[in-house]
């Protein structure tokens, strides 16, 4: 018998429902801001459908650019989300609780987001169609292609499972509703009831699919790298890149999910569940895996570098001190010793230290994948004149829009389901709050809703 | 006058002429002698007289009436269809005493070739051309790939990934299917779905405020208890 205090439950219950609850000017305000960004994007899109790919700063000698570092950024935030509740649910880490269903969503969400750019880099996109028609096995695109759908079939898996006992809950609220939500509740809940078979089932099911979300994930962005590690361009022609990628996705991604769970911890006040300690132990992560990313990096560059090799030279040089030098150096500022400082330096290890560390993270990771993908394709293989991209309003715009659509689809899935893993929290709590046993004469209460029943 | 005309009428023929067919005729003087190219084609011999698997000879043989024209370059083209119809060139060979100019060629594809040679002109001959049919029956290729000692691996790799990515989704929708599965026999649709209460023992906390005991999930009998 595990005992705990009713208010806790009953406020788990309350806060994982927030979101439904009727929303103020500023959640209506906040979407609005996002969804102007987006169709601000679509704008952009639809000209450049019309003009080619030149319109968003693509050339003969830039003919991979701004968009192929979206789809790397964007596919590695996924990875981030997915591989932190992975990983925490298989060491049973007590404290994952009120984080792991932002960031499985924030997986499923930015996976698609990014996917789309696999699209958008295509100057003829109705042409995706024949990756699927006429594969060509060869190539590491086809692998790209296999290695992101599966990852999204199981990334969406991985996000339903344990949202089946909460869409139970919603079931149950809507109970005698004949509405379209209520149905759906009913459909996706699978007659959920708790019963410890269910559990178990369940639970055995979730741990199977979180092992196997780990190496499915590493090599979804190992098989990214591939797509320029396995051509024979100087910068790209490197074995370091596989795990430099999947480094570089799982430190984004962590900081991606710092984000996330800062931004609704704040618009849903959530600050009861979601603890300074949350944030501190995702920091600890974020700092391990800064240094090793930093690491990589620094190994990279060496042995490039070292070698003198001709044709290697004047890539490593314009990005040590050439034309990319500032953006590389600004990557390493923000994306590299900031966020040690700011977490390492315990008066700076607040919740809104660790948030802008995040935030500088995310944004010079991005940064990171477009020096990855630039300089590299600037570089001339036959002629001496070396290349240059310059994203146009065009690029960027579709780029903001895509980044907004993440929180966007956040904001409004959480509308629809609980914010927190309702059966989670209150299975952690129980083990956490345990109190002195009472006597077995005691007044029988009884209790609605949540994963007792 | 009457020649004068004669010959704007020449010049324009002439200028029509090499629009159509190149720089042969506008190169060609008018006092040059007319020439002809007879062109052959047959199978290449070695040194000791016997065939050479897939190789021709293709010989083009530049005369102005009776006289051989030595040291004039023919230009040999074949027609190929690759990449849209045109001519695509074989070799350029001078003439030799005989006012014969030979290539050697290795075809990459059996069936009928259709060859051309031609002859530009110069000052003192004409331009001239000729085309064959050259009836090829057996070629060797003309590059022989070295296999890679990893062409084998690669086959294996392939197969191997595709065999893991079977097991992978056969594991995966096995695992959901099973949990699916499970959850809904458990559980037989009810109306009452939801709907009943769990009775449970709560009492007055010890800390303050009410605390209630909540069965471990093992505990829990899977029967719904009575409303």
């Amino acid at each position: 018998m595990l005992r705990y205090p009713l208010p806790f439950l009953q406020d788990v219950h309350d806060a994982a429902l927030r979101p439904h609850a009727r929303s103020g000017w500023r959640f209506w305000g906040i979407a609005v801001v996002l969804a102007l960004f987006i169709c601000w994007g679509l704008v952009g899109y639809i000209i450049q459908l019309g003009s080619g790919l030149g319109a968003a700063g693509y050339s003969d000698t830039a003919f991979w650019g701004i968009y192929e570092a979206n789809l790397i950024a964007f596919i590695g935030l996924s990875y981030g989300g997915a591989l932190v509740s992975a990983i925490l649910r298989l060491t049973h880490a007590k404290w994952r609780a009120p984080i792991t269903r932002l960031a499985e969503a924030m997986a499923v969400f930015s996976l698609v987001v990014g996917m789309l750019f696999a699209v958008i880099h295509l100057g003829r996109p109705e042409r995706i169609w024949r990756l699927v028609l006429t594969p060509q096995i060869d190539s590491p695109l086809v692998w790209d292609f296999v290695a992101i759908m599966s990852y999204l079939i199981v990334t969406i898996i991985f996000l339903y499972l344990p949202l089946i006992p909460d869409l139970a809950v919603m079931r149950d609220q809507r109970a005698g509703d004949r509405g379209l939500f209520a149905r759906l509740y009913r459909i996706f809940a699978i007659n959920w009831r708790g019963l410890p078979e269910q559990w178990r089932a369940l639970n055995g099911a979730t741990t199977t699919v979180a092992i196997l979300i780990i190496p499915l994930a590493v090599s979804v962005h190992s098989v990214l790298s591939w797509a320029f590690a396995v051509t024979s361009r100087p910068g790209w022609h490197s074995t370091i890149f596989g795990p430099d990628f999947v480094v570089a996705a799982l430190y984004s991604g962590v900081a991606a999910v710092i984000l996330v769970v800062a931004g609704f911890r704040k618009g849903y006040r959530l600050d009861r569940y979601i603890t300074l300690k949350h944030f501190q132990n995702l920091a600890f992560i974020l700092l391990t895996l800064d240094l090793l990313y930093l690491y990589f990096t620094f190994t990279e560059l060496l042995t490039e570098g070292y070698t003198m090799a001709e044709d290697v030279v004047p890539v490593v040089a314009s990005l040590l001190v050439g034309e990319y030098a500032p953006y590389f150096w600004l990557f390493v500022g923000a994306a590299g010793i900031l966020p040690l400082l700011l977490i390492a330096i315990p008066r700076t290890r607040t919740i809104r230290g660790i948030a802008v560390a995040a935030a500088l993270t995310v944004a010079g990771m991005w940064l990171k994948r477009l020096l990855i993908v630039v300089p590299v394709v600037a570089h001339p293989l036959i002629t001496g004149d070396w290349g240059s991209f310059n994203p146009t309003w065009i690029a960027l715009s579709i780029t903001l829009g895509a980044a907004a659509a993440i929180p966007l689809l956040l904001m409004l899935f959480f509308k629809f389901v609980p914010i927190l893993a309702i059966g989670e929290m209150e299975e952690m709590a129980a083990e956490e709050e345990q109190v002195t046993a009472p006597s077995s004469t005691a007044e029988p209460l009884n209790v609605r809703g949540g994963v007792a029943q | 006058m009457k020649r004068f005309g004669l010959s704007i009428v020449l010049a324009v023929a002439i200028a029509a002429l090499g629009a159509s067919s190149g720089p042969v005729a506008l190169a060609t003087p008018l006092h040059a002698d007319a020439t002809t190219l007879t062109l052959s084609g047959d199978q290449r011999l070695d040194p000791k007289g016997a065939v050479m698997k897939g190789q021709y000879v293709i010989s083009a043989t530049l005369n102005a009436g009776d006289k051989l024209i030595s040291q004039r370059s023919v230009v040999f083209r074949q027609h190929v269809d690759l990449f849209g119809p045109r001519d695509a060139d074989l070799g350029t060979a001078v003439t030799d005493s005989t006012g014969t100019a030979v290539i050697f060629d290795q075809p990459a594809e059996t069936g009928s070739q259709m060859i051309s040679a031609q002859f530009a002109g110069d000052d003192a001959f004409a331009g001239s051309s000729a085309t064959l049919t050259l009836d090829v029956r057996e070629v060797v290729p003309v590059f022989t790939p070295v296999p890679s000692p990893l062409a084998s691996l690669g086959k294996w790799l392939t197969v191997s990934l595709g065999v893991l990515g079977v097991v992978f989704w056969a594991v995966v929708l096995g695992v959901f299917t099973r949990a699916v599965v499970k959850i809904i026999s458990a559980s037989p649709d009810d109306s009452r779905v939801g709907e009943f209460p769990l009775v449970v023992p709560a009492t007055k906390s010890t800390q303050g405020g009410v605390a209630v005991q909540i069965p471990s999930r093992d505990s829990i009998s899977g029967v719904p208890p009575p409303r």
